[in-house]
């Protein structure tokens, strides 16, 4: 009984690490892919829309390694937090949390119906980084761009379709870690197995 | 091939359509401003300003970025209202202005900023022009890629 616990306490742990490291992925990866997703965004005349659905990737991914509703919407959270001690809030300013968190939260509300109607992960993954994508998108031009309807739907039409295309890559990842991450329960513990 | 992969393929296809079908939309209905002009809206009238015969002078000053790191000015540009009056424009009866860059990013001034003095300015950047507001908290206003005006009176 008391292995069981330490063992199951040491997944819970590795999982909350492998949330917190994707915080920081997300933060920071957004800013390394920038200059790539520039090109693309500069040649279609549009203010961004790329960037975010990777950086999201990395939120979609723990929130499904943590299979909780919420977890997206804290992860958001904790990023808003980063971003804001560390001056990185863009030119939403002091709005800059808020286009953290409703995102999280579409990453939650999406994963949440997708577990209910027991959809493939590899698609479930890819709806929730595609809608997350897009209310972040959304969230910018109702805050910052205020776009016409035109370069909106244009806008809208690139966070989807590059959303769709970061969903796969989080599903490749979510395949690649979630049998790390659930080793230790099933397996009886890789991370402190001689401890246990 | 899987149902599933079917799907996902499908999906991807759909929205790769999507957006260039709305790319094509865009470019044929964006405003086409020559180079190295500025167009200048002022309700139904257009003005482009040649940038070439701008008077250039050099504008120096502090911004401060989001992070409250200050950013040192040192450029040739213009002062707004100045571009404005080469559009011949009534630039103190301007109730506000939309700077838009090229990427359809703007910012507003209200039309007691673009008559201060030493405030707002067209500064010629690496990137192009680029719109500078002194005094700005943050540099949210900082529209990179100038390529259109809008005044409203």
């Amino acid at each position: 009984m008391f292995e069981k616990e330490t063992i199951m306490h040491h997944q819970k742990l590795l999982r909350l690490t492998f949330m917190a490291l994707c915080c920081d992925f997300g933060l920071f990866t957004k800013r390394l892919i920038a200059p790539a997703a520039n090109i693309i965004t500069d040649f279609l005349h549009i203010p961004g829309g790329i960037g975010t659905s990777f950086s999201l990737l990395f939120l979609v991914t723990a929130a499904a390694v943590l299979p909780k509703f919420g977890s997206a919407t804290v992860m958001g959270a904790v990023q808003s937090v980063i971003a804001l001690s560390l001056g990185m809030v863009g030119s939403m300013g002091a709005l800059s949390p808020v286009g953290y968190i409703v995102p999280g939260f579409v990453i939650d509300c999406v994963l949440w119906a997708c577990r209910r109607a027991s959809l493939p992960d590899t698609v479930s993954l890819m709806l929730a980084n595609m809608l997350a994508a897009l209310a972040a998108g959304l969230t910018a031009n109702l805050i910052v761009f205020h776009l016409r309807a035109i370069p909106l739907l244009l806008y809208a039409a690139i966070a989807l379709l590059s959303g769709a295309v970061c969903g796969l890559l989080a599903a490749l990842l979510y395949r690649r870690v979630n049998p790390i991450l659930s080793k230790g329960f099933r397996n009886g513990g890789f991370i402190n197995e001689k401890a246990v | 091939m899987k149902k599933q992969s079917k799907i996902i393929v499908a999906v991807l296809a759909a929205l790769f359509l999507a957006v260039a079908a709305m790319a094509c939309v865009h470019f044929a209905t964006r405003e086409k401003v020559p180079v190295n002009t500025l167009a200048i809206h002022a309700g139904k009238d257009v003005v482009y300003v040649d940038l070439d015969k701008l008077n250039r002078k050099p504008v120096q000053g502090t911004l401060t970025n989001a992070r409250g790191d200050k950013i040192e000015i040192d450029a040739q540009g213009a002062a707004l209202a100045d571009i404005l009056r080469m559009g011949e424009l009534d630039v103190d009866s301007i109730q506000s202005v939309t700077v838009s860059a090229a990427d359809e990013y703007s910012a507003s001034l209200s039309g007691a900023e673009v008559n201060e003095s030493e405030k707002t300015f067209l500064i010629f950047g690496e990137d192009g022009l680029q719109l500078v507001v002194f005094g700005d908290e943050n540099m949210k206003r900082s529209v990179h890629k100038v390529v259109s005006v809008d005044v409203q009176y």
